[in-house]
Formats: structure tokens, sequence, C-alpha cells
């Protein structure tokens, strides 16, 4: 991961090193759009869930359900607790909150999430405006040498 | 005997590759388990934070295999915090390990260079 940084102006560079850099840009450029695509489906799923949470409201509460005992077996159920759910918060913990406490945990999640993707998008525009550059240099000292 | 001596020295070329070879996989393999790692402690960072937030009777619980058990939240920040200060200890550690994994590199690389020259020196034809 330790990378120096090239200070030196891209057109100073042989046909050799550029596509070696294009190389490796490519393949960071792939790398963060992987990066990005799983960002963007964790914020889908926190924003799924607490649309979930909107099944829960004191009406519900005494309405029959069915709870999932594998994946194709269910067993008829009641919903007791409508003011609480208990959600996973990662490394294997789970935390008992009111269905506001839930909410705001999702909210934060996302926020947080949407600062990474910011941040990731800025680096990819920076990679993929790298690789425009290489790019025009390449085609330039190419038709240079036919010349 | 000219050609003797060159096939010993292309044993020797390959068995010192074979060493610088040993040298990268050691530095691939720690930069994996330094990636995991990473992983480990943004994860346990982000329950670690939870916890504090939490109310003071608010309930937390462990998955343990196929259940979950009720833990008392100081003992699970209890956990989480130890588990923090180990993850970073192993950090160092494989860092350390790839710290020097790569000197060895660089010494083998060096070592490789300096043969194959004295490899090259030994063929110039006299006229």
């Amino acid at each position: 991961m330790a990378e120096q940084q090239k200070s030196i102006p891209i057109g100073a560079l042989s046909l050799e090193e550029l596509m070696n850099i294009r190389q490796r840009t490519e393949a960071e450029v792939e790398q963060l759009s992987v990066s990005l695509e799983a960002l963007n489906m964790a914020a889908e799923k926190f924003a799924d869930a607490k649309d979930a949470l909107n099944v829960l409201t004191p009406a519900s509460k005494g309405k029959e359900v069915l709870v999932p005992l594998t994946s194709s077996l269910y067993v008829p159920g009641v919903l007791d607790d409508t003011e609480h759910v208990t959600l996973s918060v990662g490394a294997n913990y789970y935390v008992k909150k009111p269905i506001k406490g839930a909410q705001d945990y999702f909210d934060r999640r996302t926020v947080e999430l949407q600062g990474q993707m910011e941040q990731i998008a800025k680096i990819l525009q920076g990679k993929q405006q790298l690789l425009n550059a290489l790019m025009d240099t390449m085609r330039a000292k190419i038709s240079a040498q036919r010349q | 005997d000219a050609r003797r001596a060159q096939a010993s020295m292309q044993q020797q070329l390959e068995a010192e590759s074979n060493v610088f070879r040993r040298y990268q996989k050691q530095i691939e393999q720690c930069q994996e388990a330094r990636q995991r790692l990473y992983t480990q402690r943004t994860e346990n960072e982000l329950v670690a934070k939870e916890l504090s937030l939490l109310e003071g009777d608010a309930e937390v619980f462990k998955m343990v295999g196929p259940l979950l058990v009720r833990q008392d939240s100081e003992e699970a920040r209890g956990n989480v915090t130890k588990r923090l200060e180990y993850i970073t200890a192993e950090i160092k550690r494989t860092e350390d390990q790839m710290k020097e994994a790569e000197e060895n590199a660089n010494k083998q690389k060096e070592k490789l260079m300096a043969m194959m020259q004295a490899a090259r020196g030994g063929q110039v034809p006299r006229q």
C-alpha cells in the first residue's frame, strides 16, 4: 500500500512507465468502484431496515405473525412488544432499543456511509482524471514516435 | 571447467531467487493479514461507539452460536475494548513482520543483482 507518489510531470515518463502507471491506476479505479458499490448496498440495507420499523405500531400489538425457524419453515406467533427492537451493531453484538433509538441508529449509520461514499467518489474522480491525462500523454507520444 | 562453473552458478542463482520469492510471499501474507485486522478493528470500533451511546438500562446481547445471550453493558464495553487492544497489538506485530520481510527481500534482491552482474562479467569474450 505504501507507494511513492511520482511528482514528475507525466510528459517526462517513457511510454513503458506510462503504461505501467495506467495499469495500476485502472486496477485502483476498479477497486474503488467495487468499494463504492458495496457502501451503496449497505446504505440501501439500512434504509430498508428503517422502513421495516414502520410495521411496528401500537396498533399492531397482538397481531399474528409468521416467525421463520428456517428459510422455509415458519411458525405462527403474536407481536408482543411493539415498542422495542433488537438490532445488530456488529461483531456479533446486539442491542435492544426503543423504535426511536433504532431509527436514530439507522440514520446515524446512513450519514456515516454517505460521508464515506463522498470521500471515495472524490478519490475515484481524481484517479479517473489521472487516467485521462495518462491516455492523452500516451497517445501524443505514440503519434510523435510515428513521425 | 567453465561449463561446470556456469551450471553451478545457474543453480545458485535459482536457489537465491527462490529465497527472494519466499520473502515476497511473506510480505504478501502480512499485507493480507493486516487488511483483515484493519477490517476487524473498524468493526469493533463501531460496536464500541454504539455501546458507549447506550443509556444505562439498555439491554445488550451477544450472539453465541445460534443464541442471543444477555450481557451486562459494562462487561460488553470492557470486552470490546479488550478486543480492540488485542487487534491493535496484532496489527503492530504484523507490521513489524512485514518490515522485516521487506528488509530481507531488499537485501536478497541486491544479492541477486550482484550475482547476475558477476555472471555477466564472467561471460565477456576475450578478443
